[in-house]
Protein backbone atom coordinates (compact mmCIF):
# COMPACT_ATOMS: atom_id res chain seq x y z
CA UNK A 1 0.00 0.00 0.00
CA UNK A 2 1.54 3.22 -0.81
CA UNK A 3 0.24 7.28 -1.39
CA UNK A 4 -2.32 6.96 0.73
CA UNK A 5 -3.16 11.19 1.02
CA UNK A 6 -2.38 11.80 4.26
CA UNK A 7 -2.20 15.66 5.96
CA UNK A 8 1.58 15.89 4.86
CA UNK A 9 1.04 14.51 1.28
CA UNK A 10 -1.71 17.20 1.52
CA UNK A 11 0.03 20.00 3.41
CA UNK A 12 0.13 22.67 0.40
CA UNK A 13 -4.30 22.43 0.73
CA UNK A 14 -4.43 23.05 3.72
CA UNK A 15 -3.95 25.58 6.49
CA UNK A 16 -1.73 24.93 9.90
CA UNK A 17 -4.06 25.07 11.58
CA UNK A 18 -8.06 25.28 11.51
CA UNK A 19 -9.85 28.20 13.58
CA UNK A 20 -11.74 27.25 16.38
CA UNK A 21 -14.38 29.75 15.25
CA UNK A 22 -13.82 30.75 19.11
CA UNK A 23 -11.93 34.23 20.40
CA UNK A 24 -11.53 34.27 24.00
CA UNK A 25 -9.90 36.85 25.89
CA UNK A 26 -6.72 36.86 27.97
CA UNK A 27 -6.71 36.76 31.41
CA UNK A 28 -7.04 40.77 32.84
CA UNK A 29 -8.28 42.52 35.33
CA UNK A 30 -11.42 44.35 33.69
CA UNK A 31 -13.39 45.73 36.07
CA UNK A 32 -14.91 49.33 35.76
CA UNK A 33 -16.39 51.73 38.38
CA UNK A 34 -19.11 53.47 36.26
CA UNK A 35 -20.25 56.26 38.19
CA UNK A 36 -20.65 54.77 41.91
CA UNK A 37 -22.14 57.29 44.50
CA UNK A 38 -18.93 56.60 46.53
CA UNK A 39 -16.79 58.53 44.09
CA UNK A 40 -17.42 62.28 43.65
CA UNK A 41 -16.72 63.01 39.59
CA UNK A 42 -15.00 66.45 38.28
CA UNK A 43 -16.55 65.92 34.74
CA UNK A 44 -14.66 67.47 32.18
CA UNK A 45 -11.91 69.81 33.30
CA UNK A 46 -11.71 70.61 29.76
CA UNK A 47 -10.84 74.63 29.04
CA UNK A 48 -10.33 74.73 32.39
CA UNK A 49 -6.74 76.57 32.22
CA UNK A 50 -4.65 74.34 33.77
CA UNK A 51 -4.62 70.51 34.22
CA UNK A 52 -4.34 70.92 38.17
CA UNK A 53 -7.91 70.45 39.34
CA UNK A 54 -8.47 72.05 42.83
CA UNK A 55 -11.48 69.99 44.65
CA UNK A 56 -12.82 71.40 48.08
CA UNK A 57 -15.09 69.93 50.78
CA UNK A 58 -16.76 72.79 52.72
CA UNK A 59 -18.68 72.50 56.36
CA UNK A 60 -21.79 73.03 55.89
CA UNK A 61 -25.21 71.67 56.27
CA UNK A 62 -24.81 70.89 59.53
CA UNK A 63 -21.11 70.39 60.20
CA UNK A 64 -21.58 73.37 62.74
CA UNK A 65 -24.60 73.29 65.39
CA UNK A 66 -25.61 76.39 66.63
CA UNK A 67 -24.21 78.18 69.86
CA UNK A 68 -26.67 79.10 72.59
CA UNK A 69 -26.43 82.57 73.39
CA UNK A 70 -28.06 84.51 75.67
CA UNK A 71 -31.02 87.03 75.24
CA UNK A 72 -29.76 90.19 73.73
CA UNK A 73 -26.32 89.22 73.33
CA UNK A 74 -24.52 89.34 69.62
CA UNK A 75 -23.63 85.77 68.48
CA UNK A 76 -19.82 85.14 66.86
CA UNK A 77 -18.82 84.39 63.99
CA UNK A 78 -18.93 80.71 63.18
CA UNK A 79 -15.50 80.35 61.16
CA UNK A 80 -16.26 78.18 57.68
CA UNK A 81 -14.28 74.64 57.63
CA UNK A 82 -12.90 73.06 54.27
CA UNK A 83 -10.53 70.79 52.97
CA UNK A 84 -8.95 70.85 49.94
CA UNK A 85 -6.86 68.52 47.55
CA UNK A 86 -5.31 69.08 44.08
CA UNK A 87 -6.26 66.28 41.49
CA UNK A 88 -3.67 66.48 38.29
CA UNK A 89 -5.23 64.73 34.91
CA UNK A 90 -2.53 62.44 33.64
CA UNK A 91 -2.30 61.48 30.11
CA UNK A 92 -2.44 57.45 28.96
CA UNK A 93 -2.81 55.76 26.26
CA UNK A 94 -1.91 53.10 24.04
CA UNK A 95 -2.21 52.43 19.84
CA UNK A 96 -2.44 49.26 18.17
CA UNK A 97 -1.69 48.89 14.14
CA UNK A 98 -2.26 46.01 12.07
CA UNK A 99 -1.22 45.77 8.28
CA UNK A 100 -3.53 45.86 5.55
CA UNK A 101 -2.26 42.03 5.07
CA UNK A 102 -3.07 40.95 8.01
CA UNK A 103 -6.44 42.89 8.24
CA UNK A 104 -7.00 41.53 4.82
CA UNK A 105 -6.88 37.77 5.98
CA UNK A 106 -8.32 38.01 9.30
CA UNK A 107 -10.76 35.40 10.22
CA UNK A 108 -11.16 36.47 13.71
CA UNK A 109 -12.70 40.07 12.49
CA UNK A 110 -10.78 41.23 15.10
CA UNK A 111 -9.02 43.99 13.33
CA UNK A 112 -11.42 46.74 12.95
CA UNK A 113 -12.33 49.91 14.46
CA UNK A 114 -15.37 48.61 16.34
CA UNK A 115 -13.11 45.71 17.96
CA UNK A 116 -10.53 48.47 18.78
CA UNK A 117 -13.34 51.18 19.75
CA UNK A 118 -14.37 48.77 22.45
CA UNK A 119 -10.94 47.93 23.53
CA UNK A 120 -10.15 51.44 23.92
CA UNK A 121 -13.56 52.03 26.16
CA UNK A 122 -12.86 48.94 28.24
CA UNK A 123 -9.45 49.74 28.60
CA UNK A 124 -9.80 53.11 29.60
CA UNK A 125 -12.36 51.94 32.54
CA UNK A 126 -9.48 49.73 33.39
CA UNK A 127 -6.94 52.14 33.98
CA UNK A 128 -9.61 54.25 35.85
CA UNK A 129 -10.03 51.34 38.42
CA UNK A 130 -6.36 50.73 38.12
CA UNK A 131 -5.97 54.76 39.88
CA UNK A 132 -8.63 54.34 42.48
CA UNK A 133 -7.12 51.05 43.39
CA UNK A 134 -3.56 52.70 44.16
CA UNK A 135 -5.15 55.19 46.76
CA UNK A 136 -6.96 52.09 48.91
CA UNK A 137 -4.04 51.36 50.78
CA UNK A 138 -3.19 55.21 52.22
CA UNK A 139 -6.01 55.73 54.40
CA UNK A 140 -4.76 56.67 57.81
CA UNK A 141 -7.37 54.78 59.43
CA UNK A 142 -6.59 51.06 59.23
CA UNK A 143 -8.41 47.81 59.98
CA UNK A 144 -6.63 43.93 59.88
CA UNK A 145 -3.57 42.75 61.39
CA UNK A 146 0.02 42.31 59.31
CA UNK A 147 0.40 39.02 58.23
CA UNK A 148 -3.29 37.77 59.39
CA UNK A 149 -5.72 36.78 57.65
CA UNK A 150 -8.75 39.16 57.43
CA UNK A 151 -12.06 37.93 58.55
CA UNK A 152 -15.48 39.67 58.67
CA UNK A 153 -14.50 41.51 61.48
CA UNK A 154 -12.13 43.18 59.03
CA UNK A 155 -15.10 44.94 57.03
CA UNK A 156 -16.83 45.55 59.77
CA UNK A 157 -14.18 47.36 61.74
CA UNK A 158 -14.29 48.59 58.79
CA UNK A 159 -17.92 49.76 58.48
CA UNK A 160 -17.99 51.00 62.11
CA UNK A 161 -14.67 53.38 61.59
CA UNK A 162 -16.48 54.66 58.88
CA UNK A 163 -19.89 55.50 60.74
CA UNK A 164 -17.79 56.79 63.69
CA UNK A 165 -16.21 59.17 61.47
CA UNK A 166 -19.91 60.71 60.05
CA UNK A 167 -18.87 59.49 56.27
CA UNK A 168 -21.88 58.89 54.62
CA UNK A 169 -23.26 55.80 52.73
CA UNK A 170 -23.54 54.15 50.15
CA UNK A 171 -20.24 52.54 50.86
CA UNK A 172 -17.69 51.12 48.43
CA UNK A 173 -14.98 48.82 48.82
CA UNK A 174 -12.06 47.92 46.57
CA UNK A 175 -10.22 45.38 47.84
CA UNK A 176 -7.59 42.44 46.82
CA UNK A 177 -8.72 39.43 45.81
CA UNK A 178 -6.82 37.46 48.40
CA UNK A 179 -8.24 39.98 51.15
CA UNK A 180 -11.66 39.11 49.89
CA UNK A 181 -11.13 35.40 49.65
CA UNK A 182 -10.21 35.19 54.02
CA UNK A 183 -13.24 37.60 54.52
CA UNK A 184 -15.51 34.57 52.11
CA UNK A 185 -13.32 31.70 54.36
CA UNK A 186 -14.16 33.52 57.26
CA UNK A 187 -17.95 33.49 56.62
CA UNK A 188 -18.43 30.07 54.77
CA UNK A 189 -16.39 28.24 57.76
CA UNK A 190 -16.35 30.11 61.12
CA UNK A 191 -19.72 32.24 60.89
CA UNK A 192 -22.28 32.15 62.85
CA UNK A 193 -25.39 33.84 64.05
CA UNK A 194 -26.31 36.86 61.90
CA UNK A 195 -23.65 36.56 59.26
CA UNK A 196 -24.46 32.85 58.66
CA UNK A 197 -28.19 33.46 57.78
CA UNK A 198 -27.86 36.88 55.97
CA UNK A 199 -28.89 37.18 52.39
CA UNK A 200 -25.48 38.68 51.56
CA UNK A 201 -23.36 35.99 53.11
CA UNK A 202 -25.64 33.49 51.07
CA UNK A 203 -24.82 35.25 48.00
CA UNK A 204 -21.25 35.59 48.51
CA UNK A 205 -20.88 31.82 48.43
CA UNK A 206 -23.48 30.11 46.31
CA UNK A 207 -22.14 32.02 43.31
CA UNK A 208 -18.36 32.27 42.00
CA UNK A 209 -18.16 35.82 40.30
CA UNK A 210 -14.11 35.89 39.70
CA UNK A 211 -12.68 39.36 39.55
CA UNK A 212 -14.56 42.03 39.44
CA UNK A 213 -17.86 43.30 40.90
CA UNK A 214 -19.00 41.10 43.86
CA UNK A 215 -22.17 40.47 45.80
CA UNK A 216 -22.86 43.40 48.55
CA UNK A 217 -21.21 42.14 51.86
CA UNK A 218 -22.96 44.18 54.88
CA UNK A 219 -24.75 47.07 52.79
CA UNK A 220 -20.63 47.34 51.04
CA UNK A 221 -20.38 47.34 47.09
CA UNK A 222 -17.49 45.35 46.77
CA UNK A 223 -15.22 45.14 43.89
CA UNK A 224 -11.85 43.04 43.82
CA UNK A 225 -9.03 44.20 41.83
CA UNK A 226 -5.29 42.71 41.77
CA UNK A 227 -4.91 46.28 41.02
CA UNK A 228 -4.78 46.65 44.88
CA UNK A 229 -1.47 46.50 47.04
CA UNK A 230 0.34 43.67 47.77
CA UNK A 231 3.17 44.96 49.46
CA UNK A 232 4.78 41.47 49.81
CA UNK A 233 3.86 41.25 53.78
CA UNK A 234 0.07 42.23 53.41
CA UNK A 235 -2.19 42.73 50.66
CA UNK A 236 -4.62 45.57 50.68
CA UNK A 237 -8.00 47.00 50.23
CA UNK A 238 -10.47 49.95 51.33
CA UNK A 239 -13.81 50.87 52.05
CA UNK A 240 -15.36 54.61 51.74
CA UNK A 241 -18.12 56.64 51.72
CA UNK A 242 -18.75 59.85 49.40
CA UNK A 243 -15.67 62.55 49.89
CA UNK A 244 -13.27 60.17 50.09
CA UNK A 245 -11.83 59.96 46.65
CA UNK A 246 -12.53 62.32 43.67
CA UNK A 247 -12.05 61.28 39.89
CA UNK A 248 -11.88 63.73 37.19
CA UNK A 249 -11.04 63.87 33.44
CA UNK A 250 -10.77 65.73 30.47
CA UNK A 251 -11.93 64.90 27.47
CA UNK A 252 -10.80 66.69 24.48
CA UNK A 253 -12.73 68.10 21.08
CA UNK A 254 -12.48 66.19 18.01
CA UNK A 255 -10.08 68.19 15.87
CA UNK A 256 -13.32 68.54 13.04
CA UNK A 257 -16.10 66.38 11.86
CA UNK A 258 -13.59 64.59 8.83
CA UNK A 259 -10.91 64.01 10.61
CA UNK A 260 -10.45 59.94 11.60
CA UNK A 261 -11.40 60.76 15.52
CA UNK A 262 -14.17 60.29 17.77
CA UNK A 263 -14.41 60.74 21.91
CA UNK A 264 -15.72 57.59 22.83
CA UNK A 265 -18.51 57.92 26.06
CA UNK A 266 -17.42 61.70 26.36
CA UNK A 267 -14.14 60.98 27.86
CA UNK A 268 -11.76 58.92 25.79
CA UNK A 269 -10.37 60.05 22.79
CA UNK A 270 -9.86 57.22 20.36
CA UNK A 271 -7.98 58.07 16.09
CA UNK A 272 -7.76 55.84 13.18
CA UNK A 273 -4.33 55.96 11.69
CA UNK A 274 -3.71 55.16 8.13
CA UNK A 275 -0.42 54.76 6.76
CA UNK A 276 -0.56 54.55 3.34
CA UNK A 277 3.12 54.44 2.38
CA UNK A 278 3.24 51.25 4.60
CA UNK A 279 -0.10 50.68 3.95
CA UNK A 280 -1.22 49.85 7.84
CA UNK A 281 -4.01 50.97 10.10
CA UNK A 282 -3.29 51.74 13.39
CA UNK A 283 -5.97 52.34 16.32
CA UNK A 284 -4.82 54.57 18.97
CA UNK A 285 -6.56 55.87 22.05
CA UNK A 286 -5.71 58.31 24.62
CA UNK A 287 -7.45 59.33 27.83
CA UNK A 288 -6.49 62.42 30.64
CA UNK A 289 -7.75 61.65 33.83
CA UNK A 290 -6.87 61.29 37.29
CA UNK A 291 -7.69 60.42 40.83
CA UNK A 292 -7.04 61.78 44.40
CA UNK A 293 -8.22 61.86 47.79
CA UNK A 294 -10.36 64.34 49.72
CA UNK A 295 -11.11 63.73 53.01
CA UNK A 296 -8.74 60.93 54.49
CA UNK A 297 -11.46 60.06 57.33
CA UNK A 298 -14.22 59.39 54.53
CA UNK A 299 -12.09 56.21 54.04
CA UNK A 300 -10.37 52.90 55.61
CA UNK A 301 -7.57 50.78 54.62
CA UNK A 302 -7.80 47.21 55.34
CA UNK A 303 -5.03 45.03 55.41
CA UNK A 304 -4.64 40.99 55.67
CA UNK A 305 -1.77 38.83 55.04
CA UNK A 306 -0.33 37.92 51.57
CA UNK A 307 0.00 34.36 51.91
CA UNK B 1 36.72 25.36 33.63
CA UNK B 2 37.09 22.84 31.60
CA UNK B 3 36.16 22.29 28.33
CA UNK B 4 35.28 19.62 25.88
CA UNK B 5 38.56 19.72 23.63
CA UNK B 6 40.52 19.95 27.01
CA UNK B 7 39.11 16.74 28.29
CA UNK B 8 40.75 14.84 25.61
CA UNK B 9 44.21 16.35 24.96
CA UNK B 10 46.62 14.32 26.29
CA UNK B 11 50.51 15.85 27.21
CA UNK B 12 51.84 14.37 24.17
CA UNK B 13 48.60 13.33 22.40
CA UNK B 14 46.91 15.01 19.63
CA UNK B 15 44.46 17.57 20.08
CA UNK B 16 41.43 15.41 18.98
CA UNK B 17 41.48 11.74 20.41
CA UNK B 18 42.91 8.94 18.40
CA UNK B 19 39.82 6.96 18.99
CA UNK B 20 36.42 6.89 20.61
CA UNK B 21 33.86 9.66 20.74
CA UNK B 22 34.02 12.82 18.75
CA UNK B 23 34.76 15.81 20.95
CA UNK B 24 31.54 17.89 21.56
CA UNK B 25 30.15 20.89 23.56
CA UNK B 26 26.74 21.27 24.85
CA UNK B 27 24.12 22.09 22.22
CA UNK B 28 20.91 23.45 23.03
CA UNK B 29 18.15 23.47 19.97
CA UNK B 30 16.93 27.08 19.57
CA UNK B 31 13.08 25.84 19.57
CA UNK B 32 10.84 28.59 18.95
CA UNK B 33 8.41 29.36 21.64
CA UNK B 34 10.41 27.36 24.06
CA UNK B 35 11.68 29.07 27.23
CA UNK B 36 15.17 29.81 27.40
CA UNK B 37 17.16 30.69 30.64
CA UNK B 38 15.07 31.57 33.85
CA UNK B 39 11.83 33.32 33.40
CA UNK B 40 10.74 36.51 34.55
CA UNK B 41 8.58 36.90 37.64
CA UNK B 42 4.86 37.32 37.21
CA UNK B 43 4.11 39.31 39.76
CA UNK B 44 1.61 42.32 39.51
CA UNK B 45 3.31 45.64 38.25
CA UNK B 46 4.14 47.86 40.96
CA UNK B 47 4.55 51.54 40.40
CA UNK B 48 7.73 53.40 41.74
CA UNK B 49 6.37 55.03 45.17
CA UNK B 50 7.79 56.88 47.59
CA UNK B 51 7.52 54.99 51.01
CA UNK B 52 4.95 57.41 53.96
CA UNK B 53 4.37 57.45 57.65
CA UNK B 54 1.22 58.95 59.38
CA UNK B 55 1.29 58.91 63.13
CA UNK B 56 -2.13 57.28 62.96
CA UNK B 57 -1.10 54.50 61.74
CA UNK B 58 1.29 51.90 64.13
CA UNK B 59 0.75 48.29 64.93
CA UNK B 60 2.38 45.16 66.67
CA UNK B 61 4.43 43.36 63.90
CA UNK B 62 7.18 40.92 64.80
CA UNK B 63 6.16 41.37 68.56
CA UNK B 64 7.20 44.88 68.81
CA UNK B 65 5.31 48.69 67.86
CA UNK B 66 6.21 49.84 64.70
CA UNK B 67 5.03 52.11 62.10
CA UNK B 68 2.76 50.77 59.28
CA UNK B 69 3.96 52.71 56.17
CA UNK B 70 1.51 54.17 53.87
CA UNK B 71 3.24 54.83 50.22
CA UNK B 72 2.40 57.72 47.15
CA UNK B 73 2.27 56.20 44.19
CA UNK B 74 4.37 58.01 41.32
CA UNK B 75 2.08 57.49 38.64
CA UNK B 76 0.95 60.54 36.33
CA UNK B 77 -2.93 61.53 37.35
CA UNK B 78 -2.85 59.44 40.42
CA UNK B 79 -2.70 61.15 43.91
CA UNK B 80 -1.96 64.97 42.23
CA UNK B 81 1.16 63.67 40.32
CA UNK B 82 1.35 64.77 36.52
CA UNK B 83 4.07 64.00 33.61
CA UNK B 84 7.26 65.98 33.99
CA UNK B 85 9.51 66.46 31.17
CA UNK B 86 11.20 63.68 29.26
CA UNK B 87 9.16 60.80 31.04
CA UNK B 88 9.51 62.29 34.93
CA UNK B 89 7.27 62.38 37.37
CA UNK B 90 6.24 66.11 38.88
CA UNK B 91 5.17 65.05 42.12
CA UNK B 92 5.40 68.45 43.82
CA UNK B 93 1.29 68.68 44.17
CA UNK B 94 1.09 64.86 45.11
CA UNK B 95 4.04 65.95 47.92
CA UNK B 96 1.30 68.51 49.09
CA UNK B 97 -1.73 66.77 49.31
CA UNK B 98 0.45 64.19 51.21
CA UNK B 99 1.78 65.91 53.55
CA UNK B 100 -1.76 68.62 53.95
CA UNK B 101 -2.94 65.09 55.10
CA UNK B 102 -0.37 64.65 57.88
CA UNK B 103 1.79 61.90 55.72
CA UNK B 104 5.95 62.33 56.41
CA UNK B 105 7.55 61.46 53.12
CA UNK B 106 10.56 58.92 54.14
CA UNK B 107 13.76 59.99 52.21
CA UNK B 108 14.93 56.98 49.46
CA UNK B 109 18.14 57.16 51.72
CA UNK B 110 17.08 56.76 54.89
CA UNK B 111 18.60 53.45 55.35
CA UNK B 112 19.58 51.39 58.13
CA UNK B 113 23.85 50.98 58.36
CA UNK B 114 23.64 47.61 56.94
CA UNK B 115 21.53 48.41 54.36
CA UNK B 116 23.23 51.98 53.12
CA UNK B 117 25.21 50.76 50.16
CA UNK B 118 21.89 50.66 48.21
CA UNK B 119 21.32 54.16 48.23
CA UNK B 120 17.89 53.58 47.95
CA UNK B 121 15.00 51.62 49.77
CA UNK B 122 13.64 50.91 46.19
CA UNK B 123 14.85 48.06 43.58
CA UNK B 124 13.67 47.82 40.39
CA UNK B 125 13.27 44.13 38.69
CA UNK B 126 13.93 45.45 35.07
CA UNK B 127 17.34 42.92 35.17
CA UNK B 128 15.00 40.01 35.79
CA UNK B 129 12.89 41.39 32.90
CA UNK B 130 10.36 43.25 34.84
CA UNK B 131 10.88 47.22 34.71
CA UNK B 132 7.37 47.72 35.41
CA UNK B 133 7.85 46.22 39.09
CA UNK B 134 9.34 48.67 41.58
CA UNK B 135 9.60 46.93 45.15
CA UNK B 136 11.14 47.90 48.47
CA UNK B 137 14.57 45.79 48.89
CA UNK B 138 13.05 43.53 51.91
CA UNK B 139 10.34 42.23 49.11
CA UNK B 140 11.23 39.37 47.31
CA UNK B 141 9.89 38.52 43.69
CA UNK B 142 10.39 35.00 42.51
CA UNK B 143 11.22 33.52 39.06
CA UNK B 144 7.77 32.46 37.17
CA UNK B 145 5.52 33.10 40.15
CA UNK B 146 3.18 35.62 40.59
CA UNK B 147 4.19 35.39 44.16
CA UNK B 148 5.82 38.36 46.76
CA UNK B 149 7.16 37.53 49.89
CA UNK B 150 8.83 39.38 52.25
CA UNK B 151 12.53 39.42 54.44
CA UNK B 152 10.85 40.13 57.63
CA UNK B 153 13.83 40.91 59.62
CA UNK B 154 15.25 43.25 56.59
CA UNK B 155 11.96 44.89 56.70
CA UNK B 156 11.68 45.69 60.72
CA UNK B 157 15.60 46.35 60.81
CA UNK B 158 14.24 49.06 58.36
CA UNK B 159 10.73 50.46 60.28
CA UNK B 160 13.43 49.99 63.65
CA UNK B 161 16.14 52.18 61.97
CA UNK B 162 13.21 55.16 60.60
CA UNK B 163 12.33 55.26 64.35
CA UNK B 164 15.73 55.06 66.51
CA UNK B 165 17.18 57.76 63.21
CA UNK B 166 13.99 60.33 64.10
CA UNK B 167 12.63 60.42 60.34
CA UNK B 168 9.21 58.75 62.08
CA UNK B 169 8.84 59.96 65.60
CA UNK B 170 7.99 57.39 68.00
CA UNK B 171 4.65 55.69 68.86
CA UNK B 172 2.27 58.63 70.78
CA UNK B 173 0.89 56.94 74.05
CA UNK B 174 -2.89 58.10 72.74
CA UNK B 175 -2.05 55.94 69.35
CA UNK B 176 -1.07 53.22 71.97
CA UNK B 177 -3.83 53.37 73.87
CA UNK B 178 -6.02 53.20 70.65
CA UNK B 179 -4.69 49.66 69.93
CA UNK B 180 -4.70 48.71 72.63
CA UNK B 181 -8.48 48.80 72.47
CA UNK B 182 -8.39 47.53 69.08
CA UNK B 183 -6.72 44.68 70.02
CA UNK B 184 -8.49 43.75 72.85
CA UNK B 185 -11.74 43.96 71.19
CA UNK B 186 -10.71 41.39 68.14
CA UNK B 187 -8.73 39.47 71.33
CA UNK B 188 -12.50 39.02 72.66
CA UNK B 189 -13.90 38.48 69.41
CA UNK B 190 -11.04 35.83 68.93
CA UNK B 191 -10.96 33.98 71.65
CA UNK B 192 -14.93 33.96 71.88
CA UNK B 193 -14.66 32.21 68.00
CA UNK B 194 -11.71 29.72 69.47
CA UNK B 195 -13.84 28.33 72.17
CA UNK B 196 -16.36 26.97 68.86
CA UNK B 197 -13.69 26.59 66.23
CA UNK B 198 -10.19 24.87 67.27
CA UNK B 199 -8.26 26.78 64.00
CA UNK B 200 -8.90 30.31 65.52
CA UNK B 201 -6.86 29.07 68.95
CA UNK B 202 -3.34 30.71 67.49
CA UNK B 203 -5.09 33.32 65.80
CA UNK B 204 -6.52 34.42 69.27
CA UNK B 205 -3.52 33.43 70.87
CA UNK B 206 -1.50 35.72 68.33
CA UNK B 207 -4.03 38.58 69.38
CA UNK B 208 -3.79 37.95 72.70
CA UNK B 209 0.25 38.50 72.93
CA UNK B 210 -0.30 41.45 70.24
CA UNK B 211 -2.47 42.70 73.59
CA UNK B 212 0.26 42.10 76.00
CA UNK B 213 3.43 43.68 74.20
CA UNK B 214 0.77 46.84 73.50
CA UNK B 215 0.10 46.91 77.57
CA UNK B 216 3.68 46.50 78.78
CA UNK B 217 5.08 49.31 76.25
CA UNK B 218 2.05 51.35 78.18
CA UNK B 219 2.83 50.55 81.81
CA UNK B 220 6.35 51.38 80.97
CA UNK B 221 5.65 54.75 79.83
CA UNK B 222 4.23 57.26 82.09
CA UNK B 223 1.12 58.05 81.10
CA UNK B 224 0.40 61.55 81.38
CA UNK B 225 -3.04 63.27 80.49
CA UNK B 226 -2.20 64.95 76.92
CA UNK B 227 -3.17 68.41 78.15
CA UNK B 228 -3.43 69.54 82.11
CA UNK B 229 -5.69 72.36 83.43
CA UNK B 230 -7.43 73.76 85.62
CA UNK B 231 -10.74 72.70 87.14
CA UNK B 232 -13.65 74.00 85.32
CA UNK B 233 -17.35 74.33 86.75
CA UNK B 234 -19.87 75.05 84.09
CA UNK B 235 -21.96 78.46 84.78
CA UNK B 236 -25.63 77.26 85.44
CA UNK B 237 -28.28 77.83 88.06
CA UNK B 238 -30.83 75.35 89.89
CA UNK B 239 -27.51 72.78 89.72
Amino acid sequence: MGNEVTLTSFANELATEQLAGVVALLLADRGALPNHPAIIEYANAQQGGSATVKASALGLMGYDLPAATAEGSSISNTALSDATASLTIGKKGKVYTATSLARLLDPTGTLNSQVFAADAVASGMAWDLYQIAQLMDNFSTTTGTTGTDASAATILDAITALEIAKVPGPYLSIMHPRLYADIRDDIALNSGGAVQWNADSQAMLSIMHGLGAQPRLFGVDVMTSTHCLDDSTDVWGGVFGRGAIIYGWASPSVLDLSSDQVVLVGRYLFDRIRTALADTTGWAMHQYTGVVELIDAAGVSMQAGNS
Amino acid sequence: MASSSDFFVRDSGPAVAPSGPAAGSAFTPNVTGHQRGTPAPKCEPHCAFVLTHHPNRWGVQGGKIRPILGRMPLVSGIGGCEDGPNGTVKAGTARNNTESKGWTLIPYDSLPKSQAHRGSYLYSLKDSGRPDVILPYWARAYAGSTALRADLDLKYEFLDHLVSSGVVPEVPTYVIERCLDDAKARFERAADKAQTVPSWKPKAKAIGDEVKVLEKELKARAVEPVAVGGGYTPETSGV
